[in-house]
């Protein structure tokens, strides 16, 4: 095989990997996690003084932020007070407010309303509470669930009612972090539901596969047709095939 | 192949469970068959559902739909969810997994792709179902293999072996992101891939050796198999045709045709088509190409101009039809856009699959013109005649979409059974080059295939796990 090709092979897929790796640590982003709710439709709608929570969401990372998914219809949205309280003693372990002036709409792509809470610890649950402090209402936005008592999000004060669905909440970080340095947090997630021999160490695996492996694998299948080739020639001196 | 491998167990591996394209509904159908014996259905079933109580609590608990389309949300992260769904399916009984496989949308589809994928599911029927499901993508990745074997074998019976040619032709299948996504989902557009190669490279086959009667079963068994995998693999009847056609001719002409030697060709064809009323592909046919109200010859000419060109002032437009959405389907549709087609690569790289793309096409054609690359007129008949089947076919079946409901769901990964078209496309624009230079062309595209796959594979863990 003529050196250049293979240089070009070999060369070529190690500017690959590097380029992969350099767009990894330049990836960089807040989420922490979020409450698996899609948000779909309108669960309920947030009067001016009204309170909603959202209960028993497992904290599964540290984060600083919250964002809830709202329709304002694209008028400026009330302000929201946030806190988030630890579910089983009701301590309040952060609270912050979304300033008024967000616009949202349903599926529309666009800053959520957002609040900063200060740094709440992962474990435990929490539950997230959220106060209509502004002169107008606002429809929170969710997935609805067939029975009002299987949702954990509950309106009112202290006699609260649950809402005919769930909340969809974003939990974010202050500092966004690089995709570079969540990926042995994210094999571990994307190990979860398979066969137990498979863990994280698979995607490992594969990941040194694909970096290493894989391209040896075409090289060596291009040096192997080029021999192939030549020694076809050879016997095939006069063959009509260019 | 092991380089496919390797970059088809990452998507397999890679990707949340029911993330693919029409992933759960098609789980259903395997279940169905593997633990009833019967087809899941499109009609409505007492006692029964579209999920068996097994699928749906894998579903509830895994969280694996609620990300379809929703770019905010992520599936389960947590490990107490997944124990906690180990534990719940742990006391299900076992009629749980047979109350599903009613009201299925794909239940039209014919069984053999799922009896394929339920030899997988019965295997691991001891496990639980994200075992079952993992296996069964893993299980639907060999076809791919399949397909680039028989892609391999295709472009040597033109070449008469030339593995420079083989190589990047088979690269080409096996290392398309497209055909690596799908290859490595539950979906019968998988097993459309492998049938449709085969098909093609035993036509090839016949034409370039010469007809006999094993070549004949084998392609007629190639074409059943697609047939009993996807209705719109009606599409490879004409070229099939055409290559019997030839073949019949050959033979004749050659006066060796004889009662006996027609008797098996023939007991086939009978049986393709006895299989393919019974498993009502036919009936999609049928209505497919059935004009319905409003279709006509014109219109559906007025429709493909306005898929791929700009609007003439005297068309009428077709509603929601976007401006050159043809290239967005073989383009951007086909070659990548992942999940449930809503991850996209960045749009520079479509920019450049596409201007490659052109250039190999006007390099084939070429190569075929200098006579650098030869290829028989009958088997430039057959490719272009399975390609036109199925490009035009699926063009009538949108256009009829676009007459009924106004939209499209053409996708572009109904058209990688032409893969291997592409890649022989391949071989013969990299024919063009001075033979020194034709080593350098394969490292090249070897290392575009590599480069998408990896950041293909970079975009679905930030989607799903970031």
């Amino acid at each position: 095989m003529p050196r250049g090709a293979r240089a070009l092979l070999l060369g070529g897929a190690a500017v690959v990997v590097v380029a992969a790796v350099i767009a990894l640590a330049v990836d960089r982003r807040r989420l922490a996690f979020s409450n698996g709710v899609a948000p779909n439709q309108a669960v309920a709608t947030l009067a001016p003084g009204q309170r909603a929570c959202q209960r028993r969401v497992p904290v599964i990372e540290r984060f600083e932020l919250v964002a809830a998914a709202t329709d304002t219809g694209g008028h400026p949205g009330p302000a929201l007070d946030v806190s988030v309280l630890d579910h089983v003693s009701r301590r309040v372990i952060g609270m912050g407010r979304v300033p008024a002036g967000y616009r949202t709409r349903i599926g529309a792509p666009g800053p959520a309303a957002t609040a900063e809470v200060g740094r709440v610890r992962h474990g435990g649950e929490i539950d997230v509470c959220l106060q209509d402090v502004g002169p107008q209402p606002v429809q929170l936005v969710g997935t609805a669930v067939r029975r009002s008592s299987q949702s954990d999000l509950a309106l009112g004060g202290r006699r609260q009612r649950p809402a005919g669905g769930n909340l969809q909440l974003t939990f974010l970080r202050e500092r966004p972090v690089t995709l570079l340095s969540e990926m042995p947090v994210t094999f571990r997630r994307a190990a979860l539901f398979l066969p137990p021999v498979v863990g994280a160490w698979t995607f490992w695996l594969l990941a040194a596969l694909m970096a290493v492996a894989v391209p040896l694998l075409l090289a060596r299948a291009l040096r192997l047709a080029w021999a192939a080739r030549r020694d076809d020639d050879r016997e095939r001196a006069t063959a009509s095939y260019p | 192949m092991g380089a496919v491998l390797v970059t088809g167990l990452a998507w397999a591996l890679l990707v949340p469970p029911a993330e693919t394209p029409d992933e759960p509904v098609h789980v259903a159908y395997v279940q169905t068959l593997a633990e009833t014996g019967h087809r899941a259905t499109r009609e409505a079933r007492a006692g029964h559902d579209v999920f068996s109580t097994e699928q749906k609590l894998a579903r509830r608990l895994s969280n694996y739909e609620a990300p379809v389309y929703r770019p905010s949300v992520r599936p389960e992260w947590r490990p107490s969810a997944f124990a906690h769904w180990r534990e719940r399916q742990r006391h299900l009984p076992a009629s749980s997994r047979r109350d599903g496989g009613a009201s299925n949308s794909a239940g039209g589809n014919p069984p053999l792709y799922y009896a394929w994928e339920a030899i997988a599911y019965r295997i691991t029927a001891g496990t639980g179902l994200f075992t079952r499901w993992y296996a069964m993508r893993v299980w639907s990745l060999v076809l791919l293999g399949v397909a680039v074997v028989a892609t391999w074998l295709m472009v040597g019976e033109v070449t008469s072996g030339d593995r420079m040619a083989q190589l990047p032709a088979a690269a080409f299948v096996g290392l398309q992101p497209g055909a690596s996504a799908i290859g490595a989902a539950i979906n019968p557009d998988a097993g459309m891939i492998a049938a449709w190669a085969l098909a093609l490279w035993l036509g090839v086959r016949l034409l370039t050796r010469g007809p006999t009667v094993g070549g004949v079963l084998a392609l007629l068994g190639a074409t059943l198999a697609a047939l009993l995998i996807k209705a719109s693999s009606f599409g490879l009847l004409p070229a099939v045709a055409l290559v019997l056609a030839l073949s019949a001719r050959r033979v004749l002409r050659g006066g060796s045709l004889t009662l006996r030697r027609l008797a098996a060709p023939a007991a086939l064809v009978g049986a393709a088509i006895v299989a393919v009323v019974v498993s009502g592909a036919g009936d999609r046919l049928a209505r497919g190409l059935s004009g319905g109200g409003h279709a006509s010859l014109r219109g559906f000419a007025s429709y493909l101009w306005q898929a791929y060109l700009p609007n003439l002032p005297f068309q009428t437009p077709v509603r929601n039809l976007a401006a050159f959405w043809g290239y967005d389907v073989w383009i951007r549709s086909a070659w990548g856009n992942f999940g449930w087609a809503e991850l996209l690569l960045p749009s520079a790289a479509y920019a450049a699959i596409a201007a490659a793309c052109a250039v190999i096409l006007a390099g084939a054609v070429l190569a075929l013109a200098r006579g650098r690359f030869r290829v028989g007129i009958g088997v430039l008949a057959f490719l272009g005649a399975a390609a036109g089947a199925l490009v035009l076919g699926l063009h009538w079946a949108e256009y009829r979409q676009f007459l009924d409901i106004h939209l499209s769901l053409l996708q572009g990964r109904y058209l990688l059974p032409l893969l291997p078209i592409g890649g022989l496309a391949v071989a013969a624009a990299i024919a063009n080059l001075p033979r020194p230079r034709r080593a350098m062309a394969v490292s090249a595209l070897l290392v575009a295939l590599f480069a998408l796959q990896v950041f293909s594979l970079g975009i679905v863990i930030g989607r799903f796990y970031a």
